[in-house]
C-alpha cells in the first residue's frame, strides 16, 4: 500500500547523545511519590499509639458542601449546630466548593449565623430563620475539619478545635 | 485507482521477552529427538528482561535500564518518526522526545506481553504530529542534543511539511493529510504490520473499533491519493504554459 521508503540511520554521534540525555533526565526524574499516602497511615498508627494525643488528619473527599459551624460543640444527640452550603447548578449537578473557610467566612458575614442560637442560626423578631448582616461577626478564628461523610466542616476555633468535635483536622 | 501493493515484510518484534521458536536446520527436520534438543538449547538461553521490566528497573532508580529500553527501539522508532515528520533532522528530535514522553508517561505506558514497542509506535504518531508545533516545550530538552550550535529549528509552514512528505512518495504525501487517528492506525496496522489484537489493545479500543477505524482510514488514503492525482494534474498543463 505504501511507497517503500529507505531507513535511515541516526546522525553519527547522535545516539549516543540521546542516550545520555534520556538516562539523565531518568535519573533525575524519578518516581513522584504521594506524601499524602504515607502521612495518612503514620498519623493514623500515631494517633493510636498516643492514645489520641495527636490530631487525626484526613482530606476532604466531599467538596460539593460545606458545613459551617456556629460553635464548636457537639449536641446531644450527635448533631451540629451548623448551616451546610451547597451551590447547584442549572444541569442539576453540585458545584464544587474549593475553599471551604472562605465559603463560610462570607456566610459568616451575611450574619445568617448565631452562636447564641440553640441551631446555630439568627432569627428575626417572629422566630424565622433570617441574616442579619447588620450585626454580623466573623470569629477570629476558623479550622476546617472533615465530617464523617467526607465533607469540610469550618468550625470556629484554634488548631486542634477539631479533636474538640470529634472529627479529624483536613489534610490539605 | 489501484494502490501500490509494497508492503515491507514483517519485521519480528523485539522487547516482548519471550523467546522465538526456532525452526531446526531442513536437514534435520525428520528427527524429532534432534528437534528437541534444538529447542531444549534455545530455552537455556536466559531470556532478555522485557520492555515493561526494563522500564520499571528504570523507574526504581536504575536509569540504566531506560538506556537499554532506547538501544532496544531506536531504529525502528526512528523510522517510524521519519515516515511521519519526512525529514531526517525532525524524524531524530521526534524519536528523542517519544523516549522522553514515554518516561514522563511511564505510570499509564500499556504493554502487550511486556512489550511497549505498539506504544512508542503510537505516540511517535502524536509527537511527529505535534513536534514543529511544540518544540518551545522541548526547548531545554533538545537543545541539549545539538551541542553544535544549541539551535533547534523553528516550526515548518503546513506547506513545507506536505512538500518534505510528497518527497517519499505519493502515499506518503497522502498519508500527511490524514488526522493522527487514521495515522495511528494505518501505521500500526499497515506499516509496522502488528496484530490488530495489539493494536487495540495497545490503543485502549475493541478490535471492532481496529477494523473498523483501519477501512475507514484506507478509504480515506485512497481518496485522498485520488484527490491529489487529479490536482496534480490540472497543475501540470498550467505549469507548462
Amino acid at each position: 500500500m505504501f511507497d517503500p521508503v529507505d531507513d535511515i540511520e541516526p546522525t553519527p554521534g547522535r545516539e549516543e547523545r540521546t542516550r545520555r540525555a534520556l538516562v539523565q533526565y531518568a535519573a533525575a526524574h524519578p518516581r513522584r511519590r504521594r506524601p499524602w499516602l504515607f502521612v495518612i497511615p503514620v498519623i493514623l498508627v500515631a494517633s493510636v499509639l498516643g492514645g489520641g494525643a495527636i490530631n487525626l488528619l484526613l482530606p476532604a473527599s466531599d467538596r460539593t458542601q460545606v458545613h459551617c459551624f456556629a460553635r464548636a460543640e457537639v449536641r446531644q444527640g450527635g448533631g451540629y449546630p451548623e448551616a451546610a452550603i451547597a451551590i447547584g447548578r442549572p444541569n442539576g449537578k453540585a458545584a464544587l466548593i474549593k475553599d471551604a473557610l472562605k465559603a463560610c467566612t462570607q456566610f459568616w458575614e451575611t450574619g445568617l449565623l448565631d452562636s447564641e442560637q440553640a441551631d446555630g442560626l439568627s432569627r428575626d423578631s417572629t422566630g424565622r430563620t433570617a441574616p442579619d448582616p447588620a450585626n454580623a461577626v466573623v470569629p477570629d478564628e476558623l479550622t476546617v475539619c472533615v465530617l464523617p461523610g467526607g465533607a469540610p466542616a469550618v468550625v470556629p476555633g484554634p488548631r486542634g478545635v477539631c479533636a474538640g468535635v470529634g472529627l479529624p483536622g483536613e489534610l490539605r | 485507482m489501484a494502490l501500490q501493493a509494497t508492503l515491507a515484510p514483517g519485521r519480528p518484534r523485539p522487547g516482548s521477552g519471550r523467546v522465538p521458536p526456532v525452526a531446526a536446520p531442513p536437514d534435520r527436520q525428520g528427527s524429532r529427538a534432534v528437534r528437541e534438543r534444538e529447542v531444549g538449547a534455545v530455552d537455556d538461553t536466559p531470556a532478555e528482561p522485557s520492555d515493561i521490566a526494563l522500564l520499571r528497573e528504570a523507574d526504581s532508580g536504575q536509569s540504566y535500564a531506560f538506556g537499554l529500553l532506547y538501544d532496544r527501539h531506536k531504529r525502528r522508532v526512528l523510522n517510524a518518526c521519519y515516515r511521519i515528520v519526512a525529514h531526517r533532522e525532525d524524524a531524530e528530535d521526534a524519536a528523542a522526545l517519544v523516549f522522553l514522553e514515554t518516561w514522563r508517561r511511564r505510570a499509564v505506558v500499556r504493554d502487550i506481553d511486556g512489550s511497549i514497542l505498539p506504544w512508542l509506535l503510537a505516540t511517535s504518531v502524536n509527537v511527529g504530529r505535534t513536534l514543529r508545533r511544540n518544540r518551545g516545550r522541548y526547548r531545554t530538552f533538545l537543545g541539549g542534543l545539538h551541542p553544535e550550535d544549541g539551535h533547534v529549528s523553528e516550526a515548518d509552514s503546513v506547506d513545507r511539511r506536505l512538500e518534505r512528505a510528497a518527497a517519499l512518495g505519493p502515499t506518503w504525501a497522502a498519508f500527511a493529510k490524514l488526522n493522527a487517528k487514521e495515522q495511528t492506525i494505518l501505521l500500526l496496522c499497515v506499516v509496522e504490520e502488528l496484530p490488530q489484537e495489539e493494536v487495540a489493545a495497545t490503543l485502549g479500543i475493541p478490535v471492532g473499533t481496529v477494523k473498523s477505524r483501519l477501512s475507514r482510514a484506507k478509504e480515506r488514503l485512497r481518496r485522498q491519493m485520488e484527490l491529489d492525482e487529479s490536482l496534480g494534474r490540472e497543475r501540470a498543463p498550467e505549469g507548462r504554459r
